[in-house]
């Protein structure tokens, strides 16, 4: 170490260690930027729904089926955009996770009471992916006074009965929110998914977040083959901050890019990410 | 102990060091006050994911990043008003106290990255790799900046210490 490297070392040190600040007042700040981050939380805490499940089908229990979630034939973290159908089954048919899948992070509070009801407009999207409430589900959902539809993330428990409990920003009012490309992508407050929806005829969202090639989904919404709802899980090892934070994003954290069935180039749109 | 009360102990522990090295950063008290609160409420945040790992790294590395990239746009109409810490002052030692006080004068010339670089390495002691990690940046491209960094703090605290005594103003 040369003399000037010491000499701003003790220039330095006249920065001196100060008062610590006020623990109430971070808390305070804290939670005003995890309830901005959470649309709605709720949900009584519960153990984690033990993984089990066979390869695809199980036979019948009594006068309810039980299958094992596998919506994606070839689960890869490279596949993109798969169409295969991801309609949800029938009340009564009990899903699954696959087996050694990673469920999803659920911090509840475990107040009751805290979520809503479940409506989907058109079918919902059932995702394969569990939590300890069920499998997450992802719809659109008329809003108030019916004047726009929302999208939504919630859970369809083992009965089949689905609730909601983050409000996305997907909105589509009447031709507001369907222009050709991605709308209203937002990342939920456990770090769960990424969803949004996209207008036109992608057969490919390609998604790369901080160098990896994320697994994206593509589902059409029965009520407009024109929308298609979009979403991926955020794999471990990437970190979510960096993918809809802008603060701790970096230069090329992510790089979208939108495709047809042939391989052409689409528009992608608004494909910057909110946490709520 | 719950979750809150651990992370209120950790910010009573960690903060006044923390804050000495946003106050370092930003070289206006006030600025480092908010930086830190909002490292800190981010922490917080994610506490339940970070708190069995180094918290306080987490925490600085946010605050630093927090210094770069946001703290541009929320004051980016305001000029940064460089504040020179009270040094302990000594008389037998006037003439170093000038020096450290035109080092950290000449800290307002680094770009906030080559600054950044300058405060962990030199403030926060920590290696070039650690460094590196902290701003996302290459190990490389940290010797470059602190090169560049320590050349200009050389360059403007001499000129800044030989005006003194001349007065020469320019």
């Amino acid at each position: 170490m040369n003399n000037f490297e010491n000499d701003v070392r003790e220039a330095l040190a006249e920065f001196e260690t100060q008062p610590p600040l006020d623990p109430v007042a971070v808390v305070k700040r804290g939670k005003r930027i995890r309830n901005r981050r959470r649309a709605m939380v709720g949900l009584a805490a519960a153990a984690m729904v033990a993984v089990v499940g066979g390869i695809s089908v199980v036979p019948k229990l009594g006068t309810s089926t039980v299958t094992t979630a596998n919506p994606d034939a070839s689960p890869s973290p490279t596949t993109a955009a798969k169409q295969q159908s991801y309609a949800c089954p029938e009340p009564g048919v009990v899903r699954r996770p696959e087996p050694g899948a990673m469920p999803l992070k659920e911090h509840w509070s475990g107040s009751p009471g805290e979520t809503v009801d479940a409506h989907p407009d058109g079918d919902a999207i059932c995702t394969g992916e569990f939590g300890s409430k069920g499998e997450a589900v992802i719809y659109f959902q008329a809003g108030e006074g019916g004047r726009s539809t929302n999208m939504w993330e919630g859970r369809r428990d083992a009965s089949g009965k689905y609730s909601g409990y983050f409000n996305g920003r997907g909105t589509i009012s009447g031709n507001d929110g369907l222009s050709p490309g991605l709308h209203g992508l937002t990342g939920d407050g456990w770090h769960n998914f990424i969803l949004g929806y996209y207008v036109g005829p992608a057969a490919e969202v390609e998604f790369i977040a901080q160098g990896k090639k994320m697994a994206t989904h593509l589902q059409k919404w029965s009520k407009n083959p024109d929308v298609s709802i979009f979403w991926f899980r955020i794999p471990g090892g990437t970190d979510p901050d960096r993918i809809y934070d802008s603060i701790y994003q970096k230069p090329g954290d992510v790089k979208v890019t939108v495709r047809d069935a042939d391989g052409r180039s689409l528009p992608v749109g608004d494909t910057q990410v909110f946490a709520i | 102990m719950s979750g809150d009360e651990e992370f209120t102990e950790f910010v009573r522990q960690t903060s006044g060091r923390l804050l000495a090295t946003a106050y370092a950063l930003t070289g206006d008290r006030g600025r480092a006050e908010d930086l830190t609160q909002i490292a800190y409420a981010r922490t917080y945040v994610a506490w339940a994911r970070i708190r069995a790992d180094d918290a306080y790294v987490f925490t600085r590395k946010v605050l630093v990043n927090l210094n770069i990239d946001w703290w541009r746009r929320k004051w980016r109409h305001e000029q940064p008003m460089e504040i020179v810490p009270q040094a302990h002052e000594q008389p037998d030692h006037a003439g170093q106290v000038a020096d450290r006080q035109a080092i950290i004068a000449a800290l307002s010339t680094l770009g906030r990255r080559e600054r950044a670089v300058v405060v962990l390495r030199y403030y926060n002691d920590m290696s070039e790799a650690e460094v590196a990690d902290t701003l996302g940046i290459s190990i490389g491209t940290v010797k470059s900046q602190a090169s560049r960094a320590l050349a200009k703090l050389r360059a403007h605290s001499a000129a800044s210490s030989q005006s003194v005594p001349t007065g020469d103003s320019r």
